[in-house]
């Protein structure tokens, strides 16, 4: 019996002093406050003071204690209350020290998802499509379409979070962007983004998304990378890098080998005599030879060629043809159906781009209007004065061009619709200044690189402030400042040559000098100038064909009608990329009052999407990762014991006054 | 201002009941000793409010409500190791105690980085990232740099990033930090290296080295090798900035060349920037017609082109072709001093094709029979002139003295013409006289084996006096012979005599149509009266009318008469001659005297020569053509009161250069002697020349940043049509001498490509047959540089700190420097601070407390009972 309570307490204490050993003390050197423990018992081993009580008769005290004279310290008395303050002092420090243990706790989970939206993943077998979890059981959804695959993979995983688990989804394309960060608890908005993700891009970047991916963990969460992808990608950078976790991979793959014929480098080139010549190379990425039927048709199928081509196992063909003058559009097909219907057909537009409609207001516009003339695409108009609605001339111009006229420089109101090049602006409170001053090319803005300057010069600048809505394109190379300029403190340069900015929707630049006095009109570096000076100003032209997925930069405010009929306005507030080309066909662009803008066309085939081998890139993939060093997201944490301390010091105090105070 | 919050505030509820409690427990002894029983209260107060968790935060801002910060470190070779390690710090210091994400990039990606496996590329891409991951309206990048960015566009993702409301905060190091972090070591790289990318065989070019060093170096070694061999090598002494190093060389091998830079110092950095490489391809020397009618003027221009590296060929004006086919093998043509008179209407609308058309280049030099003086007004040949023909506006001109001899013989009447010779030589003096102004002098001397002054000197006047001088002229009756040297003898002294003030022109003019009794040959009569009247600043004209006259004489007597001999073939061109001369005369663009030359610009016409930054030359001209430069066009040289000397610029495809001044046989005879002459009519007659045509083959090179190069054929036929479906071979030659063999597949009509990727920095030459279906087999060569890895480059976006300054202010970001300590760095930048707990003191207070009460009680009398 006894036996048993002895073992219980060793047991017990065996279990404290572990407990205790696993302790640490964050601040150890608060331990010193345990100094206050000598000092207790000092303040006992003294002896109290005698105190003196009137009494009636010695007969009562025959065995009291006799004073000890000469010693002001006595035996110390092992009290109760002793006791208890030195517990109340032990408490007191130990608690100072911030004991600490550490405990495994289990974690939230946080699942960093990246799933793949390249082309290739449109692909389609009839024998559906498998997902292969490396070192799990496969999974066999029978999903016709690795996308929709990849699609229900991934709710699945995102079904199977519980709370307070975390996830995130990160499109794997050549720019990786994140589309959703939320709580478990938010999975239906993320479903909802996963029922609209399309597929369509061309290329993916990895790195990028691994490095988004990391940095979106967050701290005292069990991290989680799951690729979901059919593995369609070159290793480029990963052998260089290394991840603190390592991914999952998710692998959507068919049981049968994908065949696949693609349309790729899709082209065309007007001839001198304005005949369109069509080139496209057709490649069959499959081990098996195959017929084809290729089509060419042109707008309206007034002009439709047909023919058979014969195409070896991974071999390809190219083919030409030529289309008469005022073809508007032509479209290559090939006819039959495999594993990737996208780029079994390429559009192209062929006729020229609508053209900018520039006015040019000039009374010597000589120069200026030689210059416009050479550059492409531009219908110039030509007038004295700013031309009115009594006039008959359309108010709709894309640029106008000030020409050394008198204008208020920073009132927009006396501005004319579009936008704004003011060339010489002739202003009241800034006059010319007739000095020869050179360009620095130091200054020179980054759409002004590759312009040779040197040896020009000019000898009229308008001594101009920069206005706030300014940026500085080139300065002068001259550091005798005018007395009457006023440097704007925010731009280092004072008397800019060129400057740019943003006035509301209006795009403005400024050129404060007068090319007829300068040499610069005779230089080469004057139409390219003006022609980099068009860009800036109104819309780059358009490619006339892109990969799909590929952002283009459009202007503000014009509506983009895609094949599928659906019209889009671009709303960026300034002019910025659309990204919105996932979908292969023509793409055709209307300005904001409906004009014609041009089309441009969006192919899907391209070597990277339309062969279609499997599973080997993904392979490679995880034996890097996996071969990198991994370091895992630790899941312990740290309680600090300090609060249970002092409650208990304080439950000590409460039953030490109550007995000091005892009446 | 900083506020106080309880963390654990319910345990504050159990401090009442615990005083009271206490209380209730003293007050029978009615809290004595009171000074034990206020401490205990206290030590009560104090542990109470420690389990409480009492907190100071800072008050809760705008700034302080944004989600994690994320702190971009460069980590690129500019930096060094140590500053490298300076960035890691500091970064580390800043996310000490923050839940900061850490973001490291460099201009490549680093192979190892043990610290943080998250590497990224550049700066602008490393903004885009972090941009990406930060979603919160008041996010913050912080970004630890030094600024020197060598690839991306920075400057438009930090706008990309303003547009999104997302602050930057810069790092901006001092000079004290780059220094410490380069270890004081200096950079020296190598530029530029400047070598004209296409030459003519024999042709003298300058090779060009820029060198940057960060601070002056005392000596350095620049050695310069072509094809491998050694060309030059120079110890030079390198100042802090740019410096630039010109080798002079030739071209005497055709084809591809290659040449390589490179710098030696003790003290460099990096080495991987000390070398440079260009390629230039040396074609064969260019054919130039040059068309002249004196031999000697010809030749001699011929030989300074020979010497220059040209394939010259002279021509005469008449024998000049006038059909574009025959012009085509000629890459210029050179005019020296030919009248317009000389060229038919199609020749010189051939020149004006040749120029405009085909692109080729043309040079015109002034003389006594070229431009405003050779009648090239209203000829196409004036509209291809950078400069018009009307002189520069002058004062007001000085008058001129005219002396029109007019024979009479009675041949100028034979043959039964509707005119004769006679009525038309009075037409075109009276035509003559209606051009002058009337403060002009004429006089019109009429001869035959005599003479008579029909109209003696006199102004001419207007109204009456006009009148009279014109009804005179027309009174002139026909007579016997012919005696010009008389008429010489007695017109030109009368001539000299006029009273023409300064610059004033004497000019005379001889219409006959036999020869004169006193002939050229042996008779020195002519020089005498010649030479005289050339003191006397006389100019005579002849116009031999008919193939009767004595054109030997007449023209000698223009030629040392210094003016311009005419023949007309049938008197009705007399007018037209006779008023030819006279608007020459009246439009005083004829400049005589000793004339300074100055550089209107510098020109890369004029390139090697004269101080372009003083503008001066130390040659002159003694004669010149005052002409107008049109609005285009461009002049290099200038003399006299800013008049154009040498001006260029393009028509149509091509380029024509003009010289007022004459081919070297009187006003510039220096300019054609001097022993620069070859290269600088070589440098001006190759600035009108175009490029070298690369035939139907054209190669193009893409350099991309590490060593990506996509190579490029596009395949035309001579009527612009694709070559398609062609097999297109190439090989690749290396730096160190590899030969590669690649195929360059059609991607579109006409284009076949091929991307590489080469990571060797250097020279390279690509050689690239294309053999198509009914196409014969074409060859074409293109050399091309691999530069260093941008990242040892010089930084593209301006030096780092203003780089820096410009992203902070863009983004409305802060900026702060290394040497900022961590606690007001925190204090002024991360608004996001750490709370301040109070437990500690209390406790601390407690424990503190806790003696001193035992030791009241003890000594206060309290009993302290013996349980």
């Amino acid at each position: 019996m006894i036996y048993k309570h002895v073992n219980k307490i060793c047991a017990i204490s065996h279990n404290v002093l572990t407990l205790f050993l696993a302790m640490k003390f964050l601040f150890p050197l608060a331990s010193l406050g345990l100094l206050t423990l000598p000092l207790i018992l000092l303040l006992h081993i003294l002896r109290d003071r005698y105190q003196q009580l009137p009494v009636t008769s010695l007969a009562l005290w025959y065995g009291l204690q006799q004073k000890r004279r000469g010693s002001h310290f006595r035996n110390l008395p092992l009290t109760l209350m002793l006791c208890l303050q030195l517990g109340i002092a032990i408490s007191l420090a130990l608690s100072l020290a911030r004991p600490a243990m550490s405990f495994l706790v289990d974690y939230p989970q946080q699942v960093i998802f990246i799933i793949d939206t390249t082309t290739s993943m449109l692909a389609q077998s009839d024998s559906g499509f498998l997902t292969r979890i490396e070192g799990l059981n496969p999974v066999n959804p029978l999903i016709l379409v690795k996308i929709d695959a990849a699609r229900a993979m991934l709710k699945a995983q995102i079904e199977s979070l519980e709370p307070p688990d975390s996830f995130a989804i990160i499109n794997l394309k050549a720019k990786p962007e994140i589309l959703f960060t939320g709580e478990v608890n938010q999975k239906a908005q993320a479903l909802s983004i996963l029922n609209n993700l399309t597929a369509g891009a061309t290329g993916l970047d990895l790195p990028a998304a691994l490095t988004l991916a990391n940095g979106l963990f967050i701290p005292r969460h069990r991290h989680k990378i799951v690729i979901l992808t059919d593995g369609n990608f070159e290793l480029t950078k990963l052998t260089e890098l290394t991840y603190p976790v390592n991914p999952l991979i998710m692998v959507i793959t068919s049981p049968k080998p994908l065949s696949n014929q693609a349309l790729l480098n899709v082209s065309a080139y007007t001839l001198p005599d304005k005949q369109h010549r069509i080139f496209a190379r057709v490649v069959n990425y499959s081990d098996q030879s195959v017929e084809r039927t290729l089509q060419i048709s042109t707008s309206g199928n007034s002009n439709q060629q047909s023919k058979t081509i014969q195409l070896a196992p991974q071999d390809e063909t190219t083919q030409i043809w030529t289309l008469p003058t005022q073809t508007e559009s032509a479209t290559i097909e090939i006819m039959e159906a495999d594993a990737l219907p996208q780029d079994n057909r390429a559009q192209l537009w062929l006729a020229e781009p609508a053209p900018a409609q520039v006015l040019l207001i000039s009374k010597t516009p000589t120069l200026l209007a030689k210059v416009l003339h050479a550059q492409p695409n531009i219908k110039l108009t030509i007038a004295e004065s700013f031309p009115t609605m009594n006039q008959g001339v359309s108010q709709n111009f894309d640029l106008t061009i000030l020409d050394s006229l008198t204008t208020t420089l920073y009132n927009e109101t006396a501005w004319p619709t579009g936008h704004l090049l003011i060339v010489n602006p002739q202003t009241a409170d800034h006059a010319p200044l007739m000095r020869r001053v050179k360009p620095d090319p130091a200054t020179a803005a980054t759409w002004l690189h590759g312009l040779d300057f040197s040896g020009v010069y000019f000898k009229q600048i308008t001594a101009i402030t920069i206005p706030t809505w300014a940026e500085v394109d080139l300065g002068i190379n001259d550091l005798q400042l005018p007395p009457s300029s006023t440097p704007n403190p925010q731009s280092p340069i004072p008397n800019p040559l060129i400057f740019h900015g943003q006035v509301g929707q209006r795009r403005v630049m400024v050129w404060a000098f007068n090319p007829t006095e300068s040499n610069l009109p005779a230089r080469l570096a004057f139409p390219l100038l003006m022609n980099n000076t068009m860009s800036m100003l109104l819309w780059p032209s358009l490619p006339k064909v892109i990969l799909a997925g590929t952002p283009i930069s459009l202007e503000q405010g014009l509506t983009i009608e895609l094949p599928d009929g659906r019209r889009l306005t671009h709303s960026f507030a300034t002019q910025t990329n659309f990204d919105q080309t996932q979908q292969p066909g023509l793409y055709k662009i209307y300005y904001p009052d409906q004009r014609w803008g041009g089309a441009l066309a969006v192919h899907a085939g391209s070597a990277l999407e339309s062969n279609l081998h499997q599973f080997q890139a993904s392979r490679q993939t995880s034996e890097v990762l996996k071969t990198s060093e991994v370091s895992t997201a630790t899941s312990s944490e740290i309680y600090e014991l300090w609060a249970w301390l002092a409650g208990l010091a304080l439950i000590i105090i409460l039953l030490e006054g109550w007995l000091a105070w005892t009446p | 201002m900083d506020s106080l919050t309880f963390q654990n505030a319910s345990a504050l509820l159990a401090l009442p009941f615990i005083w009271l409690i206490f209380v209730w427990r003293a007050w029978p002894r009615r809290f004595k000793p009171f000074g034990a029983f206020l401490l205990r209260l206290l030590i009560l107060v104090c542990l109470n409010l420690a389990l409480a968790r009492p907190v100071i935060s800072p008050t809760a801002t705008k700034e302080s409500n944004f989600t994690r910060p994320v702190l971009l470190v460069d980590q690129s070779a500019s930096l060094g190791e140590i500053g490298q390690q300076a960035l890691r710090q500091k970064a580390a210091e800043l996310a000490q105690g923050q839940d900061a994400l850490i973001l490291y990039f460099a201009d490549r990606a680093i192979l190892t980085n043990p610290v943080n496996p998250l590497i990224l590329v550049d700066l602008a891409t490393a903004l885009a990232t972090g941009a990406e991951l930060i979603r919160s309206e008041n996010s913050r990048l912080i970004l630890l740099s030094d600024g020197l960015a060598t690839q991306g566009n920075t400057l438009a993702q930090a706008t990309a990033l303003a547009q999104q409301q997302i602050a930057v905060d810069v790092l901006l190091p001092t000079e004290a930090d780059l220094r410490q972090w380069h270890n004081g070591q200096n950079e020296v790289r190598l530029t530029r290296l400047n070598v004209p990318p296409t030459l003519r065989q024999q042709e003298q070019f300058v090779i060009e080295t820029e060198i940057n060093s960060d601070v002056a170096v005392g000596t350095a070694t620049l050695k310069l090798t072509q094809d491998h061999a050694l060309l030059a090598e120079s110890a030079i002494t390198l100042q802090a900035g740019f410096n630039i190093f010109t080798i002079s060389a030739k071209a005497d091998t055709l084809g591809l060349h290659t040449y390589e830079s490179t710098v030696t110092t003790a003290q460099d950095l990096w080495l991987e920037n000390n070398r440079l490489a260009a390629v230039s391809q040396v074609y064969p020397p260019p054919k130039l017609l040059v068309v002249g009618e004196i031999l000697t003027q010809v030749n001699r221009f011929i030989d300074l082109l020979d010497q220059a590296g040209f394939e010259p060929q002279a021509s005469s004006a008449t024998k000049l072709p006038d059909r574009l086919s025959m012009l085509e093998p000629y890459a210029g043509m050179v005019l020296l001093d030919v009248s317009a008179r000389e060229l038919s209407l199609s020749q010189m609308v051939a020149i004006q094709e040749f120029v405009r058309s085909l692109g080729r280049g043309l040079l015109v030099m002034g003389g006594r029979n070229s431009l405003s003086l050779g009648n090239y007004q209203d000829t196409p040949l004036a509209e291809l002139l950078p400069l018009s023909l009307e002189p520069p506006p002058r004062k007001e001109r000085p008058p001129v003295a005219f002396l029109l001899m007019i024979d009479h013989s009675g041949s100028m009447v034979e043959g039964s013409r509707p005119v004769t010779k006679l009525s038309m030589a009075k037409e075109a003096a009276i035509r003559a006289t209606n051009i002058l102004g009337p403060d002009d002098f004429i006089g019109v001397l009429m001869f035959d084996n005599n003479y008579e002054w029909v109209v003696p000197f006199q102004q001419v006047s207007s109204g009456a006096a006009l009148l009279k001088i014109q009804q005179d002229i027309a009174s002139i009756p026909p007579a016997g012979g012919t005696r010009i040297l008389k008429t010489l003898q007695v017109g030109l002294p009368e001539l000299a005599a006029q009273p023409v003030a300064g610059n004033g022109t004497r000019h005379a003019v001889l219409l006959t149509d036999g020869k004169s009794f006193d002939a050229l040959d042996g008779d020195n009569g002519y020089e005498q009266i010649l030479g005289e009247a050339l003191k006397a600043h006389i100019t005579l004209s002849t116009i031999a009318i008919g193939y009767g006259a004595d054109q030997d004489l007449l023209a000698y007597l223009a030629k040392q008469g210094r003016g311009r001999y005419h023949f007309a073939q049938i008197p009705e061109e007399l007018p037209a001659l006779t008023i030819a001369e006279s608007n020459i005369l009246r439009s005083n663009s004829l400049q005589e005297d000793l004339f300074q030359v100055s550089v209107t610009a510098p020109h890369p016409m004029l390139r090697g020569f004269f101080n372009n930054v003083t503008l001066e030359t130390s040659k002159v001209v003694s004669g010149y053509l005052a002409l107008t430069q049109k609005q285009t066009a461009e002049t290099a040289l200038q003399v006299g009161a800013g008049d154009p000397l040498l001006s260029a610029w393009g028509y149509g495809l091509g380029r024509v250069g003009v010289w007022t001044a004459d081919p070297g046989q009187e006003w510039a005879t220096d300019w054609f002697t001097w022993h620069e002459a070859s290269r600088f009519w070589g440098q001006v007659v190759g600035y009108t020349l175009p490029a070298p045509a690369m035939g139907l083959l054209r190669l193009k090179v893409e350099v991309k940043a590490a060593g990506v190069v996509t190579l490029m054929a596009d395949g035309v036929t001579a009527t612009g049509q694709t070559v398609d479906l062609a097999n297109t071979q190439a090989k690749l030659y290396t730096p160190n001498g590899q030969e590669f063999s690649l195929n360059l597949p059609q991607i579109s009509p006409g284009h076949y490509q091929q991307t590489v990727h080469l990571p060797n920095s250097g020279a390279y030459r690509l050689s690239v047959t294309q053999t198509a279906r009914l196409e014969p087999p074409k060859t074409a060569s293109i050399g091309f540089v691999v530069p260093y890895a941008p990242e040892y480059a010089l930084p593209t976006e301006g030096n780092g700190l203003s780089l820096l300054q410009q992203i902070a202010r863009i983004t409305h970001g802060q900026t702060f420097s290394l040497a900022e300590p961590l606690s007001s760095f925190n204090s002024s930048l991360l608004k996001n601070d750490l709370p301040i707990e109070l437990w500690t003191w209390l406790l601390g207070m407690a424990l503190f407390l806790w003696p001193l009460e035992i030791a009241w009680r003890r000594w206060s009398g309290l009993r302290i009972s013996n349980f």
